[in-house]
């Protein structure tokens, strides 16, 4: 187990070169830079510009190198663990990763366990009342949930619930008007989170119910469950310890495979509600091509995913005894 | 009352489509949307009649022979799809007597599993349904007290009074109470296999009636079942013992761990496993496919049941382990002293282990009798047929024998017998309606036109 844990770790450095080498080389093929950005928005206030001005800008952000040797100085630094500055914040990578990330992480973390909640009963239900009435309705009502795009959906709530009816803030992390500290802060925090939350649960809720049930439906007609029935169990127990246990096994293995989205932020979610969350900075700087916070940002985002599947894998081998890992 | 009127209705309703059977086998989408919408009423009314709340005395009956442990009376079940309505058992009949083993014979599809099926109530619904008939099971089940609970036998002294022993806790140390004195309860009686002892009482049940939450009863104590596939009918992430355990904990009420464990482990062993501490500890992927089925028979056999039906058990299996599993179910058999329900397609495994011959053709019972009856005088053309076909040893033929023709359409069945399109022996009257079961012999039944009464002369 060990060995293969290391093995993959190892496998898992070459993969992220390569992602590195693939981000990098993107973002420098985009149409602009950061340097002609900034002095654009210098221009149109009438300052004047020079060559000389623009030539000490990109040797500055170190954008007068081809692609090749910018890319082998970005691993240099990064080998001593130097994600270098952000362009657009003036402040170190991990800095700004790490200022923004807890609310990202809140909500996707917190959204997260309400979608597994309330999505895996829903499946299970739907399943096992196959063509009824129960299974028609939450069909139906989780495909509208599917379909509804979220700065759409968000904005909806946001009308709803934080203008027409003002039980929720409408947008923002932290109440100006207030002076919160401690215990209160996190619950004013948690308040603001709601409708964001609520986006995210009911947006998400679709894809994993339409699994859970897709995963119930083929278990149940497995030839163990006719067993489990010929047995003289109850359905109950045929359903919650010998189909449940099955239909885990791909849940929880997907489960694993969450964990860069845990990280990464709703970019568009967090528009919409104004919160100061990671997507929401990464979406600022991939607008004006902020470099070394970009592949900060994705490189952080790799790791995870890699990570992630590796998880997976070694998920799969707790809940199938079937599955040996070597 | 209301209920069973309104059911007819509709079952007339559904069913009533016979006559068109001229039909071709396409349907437009009209009239794929009026048979589904007739059958959902009708799946309704019979998925809610097996979910009703129903007193015993609903579905407790008499055998019409005490010798017999089944007895199966014009079953019907039907599988209601999108193009109609499949009879897969269409009127069947026949007696399962205490002690014997009953072989039921026919080729894929002809209604033997789905019979089978209907008697453990294991029918996929909402589609497969029992429609009628009677299944007519004697079973030996705990006696219950006002509550629904089971009446404990207890250990007596000689003068008739109860003995009482001190209660125990988990691990071994009495129990005591309020005043520090050990708690005392009546000490229950075990039986050989250290099972807790309940009163028993013998009960006619009639299954077809049953509703499904009361099924719990007979299924897997009383009746149970050897699967055809032991690759895929364990659960792949419990362990042996796991799922062992279980069967003797949902049919052994007050059953404890270490009592499950230690008839799992007998169980094992009863079936020929030789390291049954190890097999007990293994998945079912750590198993080979004979192993697989013998965990399949211990399981079935964990609770002595008093019929054991058998989905061709060894059909998924090869040569030498076929023999060694028919071998174990005969032995099996006769040490619980219970019947066994033998469904195949293997005459071999028929002829080495049945009393009884039931040949079942489209749904229907063709013939049956006893095993040397259908060996050495087969009537119906379809089982003489059958028997041709079986490839033997001593034969030197290039091509083996079939019969000719397929299986009339399960949706459209003809008003005549079946088997008149593939039958080499048609008669005139044949094109008449179905033949009646016609008694050749006090144990021998054939349902065909050329040993009807009025032909004997002719034959």
């Amino acid at each position: 187990m060990l060995k293969y844990i290391l093995k993959r770790l190892a496998l898992s450095v070459l993969i992220l070169l390569g992602v590195s080498l693939i981000i990098y080389v993107l973002i420098r093929c985009m149409p602009v830079d950061f340097v002609t950005q900034k002095l654009s928005s210098i221009t149109t206030t009438g300052a004047e510009t020079s060559q000389e001005l623009i030539d000490a800008m990109m040797r500055t952000y170190g954008l007068d190198t081809n692609i090749f040797e910018g890319y082998i100085s970005w691993l240099g630094k990064l080998l001593r663990l130097d994600f270098g500055e952000s362009f657009k914040y003036g402040i170190p990578v991990i800095d700004v990763i790490k200022d923004h990330m807890g609310v990202s992480f809140a909500v996707a973390a917190i959204a997260t366990v309400f979608e597994f909640l309330i999505a895996i009963p829903l499946g299970i239900t739907a399943a096992t009342h196959q063509y009824s009435a129960r299974d028609y309705i939450v069909t139906v009502l989780v495909m509208i949930g599917i379909s509804l795009p979220s700065f759409f959906f968000g904005q909806l709530l946001k009308n709803i619930f934080a203008i027409q009816l003002e039980w929720f803030p409408a947008s923002g992390l932290i109440d100006a008007s207030k002076d919160l500290s401690g215990f209160s802060l996190l619950l004013d925090q948690m308040w603001h989170l709601f409708i964001p939350i609520l986006t995210v649960v009911i947006l998400s809720i679709g894809g994993r119910m339409r699994m859970t049930r897709t995963n119930m439906l083929e278990v149940l007609n497995s030839d163990y469950i006719r067993t489990a029935r010929a047995k003289g169990l109850k359905e109950k127990v045929v359903i919650y310890k010998h189909a449940f246990r099955n239909t885990m096994i791909p849940l929880v293995t997907s489960l694993a495979g969450l964990l860069p989205g845990l990280f990464s932020g709703a970019i568009i979610t967090e528009q919409v509600f104004g919160l100061p969350g990671i997507g929401n900075k990464a979406f600022e700087a991939m607008l004006v091509a902020d470099i070394p916070f970009i592949m900060g940002y994705n490189m952080f985002l790799a790791l995870l995913s890699v990570i992630g599947v590796l998880l997976a894998d070694l998920m799969y081998a707790v809940v199938d005894p079937r599955v040996k890992l070597e | 009352m209301k209920l069973k009127e309104k059911l007819n209705e509709l079952k007339n309703k559904v069913t009533g489509g016979e006559k068109d059977s001229a039909k071709g086998h396409y349907l437009s989408a009209k009239e794929i949307r009026d048979i589904s919408k007739a059958n959902a009423k009708v799946m309704m009314a019979l998925e809610k009649k097996k979910h009703r709340k129903a007193d015993e005395s609903e579905f407790v009956t008499e055998m019409k022979d005490n010798k017999n442990i089944l007895e199966i009376e014009n079953l019907h079940t039907y599988f209601f799809t999108d193009q109609g309505v499949v009879k897969a058992v269409n009127g069947v009949s026949f007696n399962i007597p205490k002690g014997s083993t009953v072989g039921i014979v026919g080729e894929s599809g002809c209604g033997k599993s789905v019979t089978s099926m209907s008697v453990m109530r294991l029918l996929q619904g909402p589609q497969g349904q029992i429609y009628s008939g009677s299944i007519r099971f004697k079973s030996y089940d705990f006696k219950r007290d006002g509550e629904g609970n089971p009446i404990p036998v207890f250990n007596r002294k000689p003068n008739g009074k109860v003995l009482f022993e001190a209660l125990k806790d988990k691990d071994g140390n009495a129990v005591l109470d309020k005043d520090g004195k050990p708690v005392r309860v009546p000490s229950q009686k075990t039986n050989e296999s250290g099972m807790l002892m309940y009163e028993m009482e013998e009960k006619v049940f009639d299954i077809a009636q049953m509703p499904i939450n009361e099924i719990h009863r007979i299924r897997g104590r009383q009746i149970s079942m050897i699967f055809q596939e032991p690759m895929t009918s364990l659960n792949p992430v419990f362990t042996i013992g796991n799922q062992l355990d279980e069967v003797v904990f949902i049919h052994n009420p007050g059953a404890t761990p270490e009592m499950a464990k230690r008839r799992s482990l007998e169980m094992l062993e009863l079936v020929g496993i030789a390291a049954p501490e190890r097999v007990y500890n293994a998945y079912p992927h750590e198993l080979s496919g004979g192993m697989r089925q013998r965990v399949m028979i211990s399981m079935a056999l964990a609770c002595d049941p008093r019929l054991i039906i058998a989905d061709e058990p060894t059909t998924a299996l090869d040569v030498t382990i076929q023999a060694q599993i028919l071998d174990l179910l005969r032995d099996l058999k006769d040490r619980i002293n219970g019947s066994i329900m033998l469904i195949t397609h293997d005459l071999g495994i028929i002829a080495e282990m049945a009393d009884y011959v039931v040949v079942m053709y489209a749904g229907r019972v063709i013939e049956q009798g006893t095993v040397s009856e259908i060996f050495h005088n087969p009537l119906h053309p379809y089982t003489i047929g059958l028997q041709k076909s079986k490839p033997t040893m001593d034969s030197n033929t290039d091509t083996l024998f079939n019969i000719p023709g397929n299986v009339p359409n399960p949706v459209n069945m003809p008003k005549h017998c079946f088997f008149k399109e593939r039958c080499s022996k048609c008669i005139g009257k044949c094109s008449g309606d179905y033949p009646g079961m016609v008694q050749v012999s006090p144990t021998h039944y054939v349902a065909c036109h050329l040993y009807g009464e009025e032909n004997n002369d002719e034959n």
